[in-house]
């Protein structure tokens, strides 16, 4: 890969081309985004049941 | 504390991807051949180094785990598993809308395409393995196995796909990542490099959290039972 | 010694419960017939094509006769739970592995034996002036991928979807062993000279060699119980 000096453009074909390169870059955070959101909906998730738990297990405790 | 640790993490690895974008979009020059596409590569080639530290992570945690059966040594690799399934996937998106403007063709069997999948594969059957073992208590030493195999396994698979393509050669693609880059282009690529790791580190963190939340719930469901039966 | 006879204990052992039904061979050596038979559909076999896509048909042919059998392996262990008492047994677990392996070798040998039969005779193809470098390539192929498979089968059998889960674990790492069976066989049945698709049979044997010492090591962690 070479380096060109000024950049060139060449409308039509640049849109054209831009197109795969705002769906790469769309697709990469896309996927980014959608893993965090997933990891802190499982993190969230597990936090409740394990407030509930300690929550069962503190009444047991004060009533045992 | 760890909350304030979390978010400095997050702050980090921010900064940094916008550090890495502002480079490749402003920073980097447009490349002869292939115009602004080829901009891609700037996250297709990191997210494959990633991928590859993932599953060398799942390797020696794998190890690790078999050797002193340390629970923080499974979730360790259970997290960069997943984690790397995730970057894998990335690299098989980018690669194609890549090379469909570039080389007119959504996907070739070349060398380093095929060793893509595969690496893929081995990272998604790695993931099913650990969803889909029976008796929970085998799951971590299983998937350990597999890790282990799994990783001996690419330098084999990439030996033998390259030799392979060489009998049949394809459309070659790509000038390769190291191959006469202009410095800028190079500086952009590490800084990418390194602003993907980041990443990775940060999702690694929040997914090995998350499976030791999993097991500290795992423990207090054993200690309930234990209190109920004993009342 | 000791360990060759518990080797041979556990091969022979196979071989007895197999004789007993022959599920195992049946059911392998029929799929491996029907798989040919399907192929028939895919392509006109006149004789450049039939040389050019043989090499591949048989080694796929061979590879899911070879899921089949890694199955059934360890799927008839679980009956009388046969591999909990093999494991508490106090012999080596990599002595299990090889024994066990063996006996893939041996019953999927004999599928590949009736499979490239039914090539030879359906899409009129001798084997018979290639056999001499043909046969070697598949039987060290095959012991790459019978290695990587019964490790596998062992530790599918502790999976609920395991019919599914083996291939799906196996393929990928089998990858070179496949390749290299293929390319060898392609070298041989159209008559090259052995030089040109050496490379191929070392990386096979090699293969072999590198995951048979691996999984023998590795074997006592697949067996073990929780």
């Amino acid at each position: 890969m070479r380096f060109d000096g000024p950049w060139r453009f060449d409308s039509l074909r640049t849109n054209v081309l831009n197109k795969y390169l705002f769906l790469a870059f769309s697709a990469l955070w896309a996927i980014f985004f959608l893993y965090a959101w997933t990891l802190s909906r499982r993190q969230a998730r597990l936090w409740r049941e394990l407030e509930e738990l300690k929550g069962k297990l503190g009444s047991v405790r004060s009533t045992g | 504390m760890s909350k304030i640790l979390s978010s400095v993490h997050l702050f980090v690895t921010l900064a940094w991807m916008i550090v890495a974008f502002w480079m490749i979009f402003l920073y980097a020059p447009q490349e002869l051949t292939m115009g602004e596409v080829q901009r891609i590569f700037y996250i297709h080639a990191p997210s494959g180094w990633v991928a590859g530290t993932a599953y060398g992570i799942v390797f020696l945690a794998s190890v690790i785990y078999l050797w002193k059966r340390s629970p923080i040594a499974d979730d360790l690799a259970h997290a960069a598993g997943e984690v790397g399934f995730v970057f894998c996937s990335c690299l098989l998106v980018t690669g194609p809308l890549w090379a469909k403007p570039a080389w007119g063709i959504w996907w070739t069997w070349d060398a380093r395409l095929t060793l893509t999948f595969v690496l893929w594969l081995l990272f998604v059957s790695y993931l099913m393995l650990r969803s889909y073992v029976s008796s929970p208590g085998r799951t971590a030493t299983l998937a350990a196995v597999v890790g282990i195999i799994g990783f001996v396994d690419v330098p084999i698979d990439y030996m033998a796909i390259r030799w392979w393509r060489t009998q049949h050669p394809q459309p070659v693609i790509a000038g390769g990542e190291g191959s006469g880059l202009d410095p800028r282009m190079f500086l952009t690529f590490m800084v990418c490099v390194g602003a993907f790791h980041c990443l990775f580190s940060y999702f690694l963190v929040q997914r090995f959290r998350l499976a030791r939340t999993r097991r500290e719930l795992g423990a207090l469901r054993r200690a309930l039972a234990i209190r109920l039966s004993e009342d | 010694m000791r360990s060759l006879k518990i080797i041979l204990a556990i091969f022979v052992k196979d071989l007895r419960v197999e004789w007993r039904n022959r599920e195992t061979l049946a059911s392998v050596c029929v799929f491996g017939i029907l798989e040919v038979f399907l192929f028939n559909f895919a392509f006109e076999p006149g004789r450049e094509e039939t040389l050019r896509l043989l090499p591949g048909l048989l080694w796929i042919s061979f590879a899911f006769a070879g899921v089949l059998c890694f199955n059934r392996s360890f799927a008839l262990e679980r009956e009388n739970a046969c591999l909990e008492g093999m494991a508490l047994a106090p012999v080596d677990p990599g002595l299990i592995y090889l024994g066990k392996m063996l006996a893939n070798l041996l019953f999927l040998g004999i599928a590949e034996c009736v499979i490239v039969f039914a090539t030879g005779l359906w899409y009129n193809f001798s084997f018979v002036p290639s056999l001499k470098w043909f046969a070697p390539i598949t039987f060290v192929g095959t012991v790459g991928y019978v290695a990587v498979g019964t490790t596998f089968g062992a530790v599918a059998a502790n999976i609920h979807m395991r019919e599914v889960m083996l291939p799906v674990l196996q393929f990928p790492v089998a990858v070179p062993v496949l390749i290299a069976g293929i390319e060898a066989s392609t070298g041989a049945l159209k008559g090259d000279p052995p030089s040109s698709y050496l490379s191929w049979i070392k990386l096979a044997a090699g293969f072999a060699v590198i995951f048979i010492v691996l999984s023998y090591l590795l074997f006592e962690y697949v067996l073990e119980e929780s």
